[in-house]
């Protein structure tokens, strides 16, 4: 009987001890998971400012896009005028007044396209020259027509532009995700601390939260997204032409 | 019927950047009569006023997503017949697919390309 007491005492002992020093590893797991609860707040703000950055950024890249889009449709207007007058062999100081008009409009913008609108300045300014020296004929009208295609070219790439910012909507839907997902972690890391992280891992099974939605479409956007060809392939099945 | 470049197109997307690209490129393709909307709710009220032509969409968004824009459009007698263009990230064999049982005009995926969407709207408008 006695050595039955002494076992089980010596039992509890150890139970007390093992109990001890799992509420001390808790305690000492408790301060990091605090920290880290309270910065996850953070990282979520760091992510929505990254959206409006990005964001600001893309409309004054925009903004910039369309002032030199409609800079263009002006020039691109006048030299079809003078090319229309040089064709009809009308008075030739007007047209080389439009020309200097569009030289003018060139030379004014953004210093992105800086090679490309030298070489069309430079070609308008010649074409104006050539005009109020009186010559006129078909050269003239060719180099118009030259100018008017090499504005068309840059029209193109500058829509290419456009379309190329697109980007930023497909940066905001991932990051939008993320937040999602940070805020999801932020709220199952409090729980943690406030039960000392009891539950965790094998404890329980796994809740299907915004969170487990969000990781799986950015794991699909990754893995399973079509290209346009696929989609137009799937849609021609439908019946669509 | 090919496309009326007077016809009205409305721009649903939540992101403005989004409706701005959109925007410009139907300028650039000569669609100058062109109006926005934030989410599919504001959508379909706009499209309830009348007027519309045409519409291009994005999936995913607040309020009201587009897909259950395309469906309240496809159920609403008055407006059931305006062409839906689905412009979208939600690139799955699966969004696609209900997205034609929805009733969708056609379907592009982001990023896309001006020659795309020029593309899909003369297939919408042959």
């Amino acid at each position: 009987m006695a050595d039955t007491n002494g076992h089980l005492y010596a039992e509890l002992g150890d139970l007390a001890r093992y109990l001890d020093t799992t509420l001390r590893k808790l305690d000492d797991a408790g301060a990091p998971l605090t920290t880290m609860s309270a910065q996850l707040p953070q990282a979520a703000t760091h992510l929505e400012g990254l959206t409006k950055l990005t964001e600001e950024g893309t409309h004054e890249v925009m903004r910039l896009t369309e002032e030199l889009q409609d800079s263009h449709a002006i020039v691109l207007g006048q030299l079809r005028k003078a090319l229309m007058a040089v064709d009809n062999n009308e008075n030739t100081p007007c047209v080389a007044c439009l020309l200097r008009e569009s030289q003018q409009l060139v030379a004014q913008e953004d210093k992105q396209l800086i090679g490309s609108r030298d070489r069309l300045a430079g070609t308008l300014t010649k074409v104006a020259e050539t005009l109020t020296k009186g010559q006129t004929g078909g050269c003239v009208a060719c180099t118009l027509t030259q100018s008017i295609h090499s504005l068309s070219q840059d029209d193109k790439r500058l829509i290419e532009i456009m379309t190329a910012l697109s980007f930023q909507d497909l940066v905001a839907q991932r990051v939008k995700k993320l937040t999602t997902i940070v805020h999801d972690v932020e709220r199952k890391l409090l729980e943690l601390v406030v039960v000392f992280g009891l539950k965790h891992e094998n404890a329980t099974p796994e809740i299907k939260t915004d969170a487990t939605d969000m990781l799986k479409q950015l794991k699909a956007t990754n893995e399973t997204a079509m290209k346009q060809n696929l989609v137009d392939d799937i849609l021609g099945k439908f019946g669509f032409n | 019927m090919p496309a009326d470049p007077a016809m009205k197109i409305l721009v649903v997307d939540d992101m403005s950047t989004m409706r701005r690209i959109v925007k410009n490129i139907l300028k650039q393709l000569g669609y100058a009569n062109v109006e926005e909307a934030e989410n599919g709710q504001e959508g379909l009220t706009k499209l309830q006023g009348g007027g519309f032509g045409f519409v291009i969409s994005d999936w995913n968004m607040p309020v009201m997503t587009g897909i259950d824009m395309l469906r309240a459009v496809r159920a609403d007698e008055a407006i059931k017949k305006i062409p839906v263009l689905m412009v979208t990230a939600e690139a799955q064999q699966e969004n696609l697919i209900e997205a034609v049982k929805a009733g969708v005009s056609n379907y592009i995926v982001k990023p896309f390309t001006a020659e795309t969407l020029q593309e899909k709207i003369n297939k919408i408008f042959p």
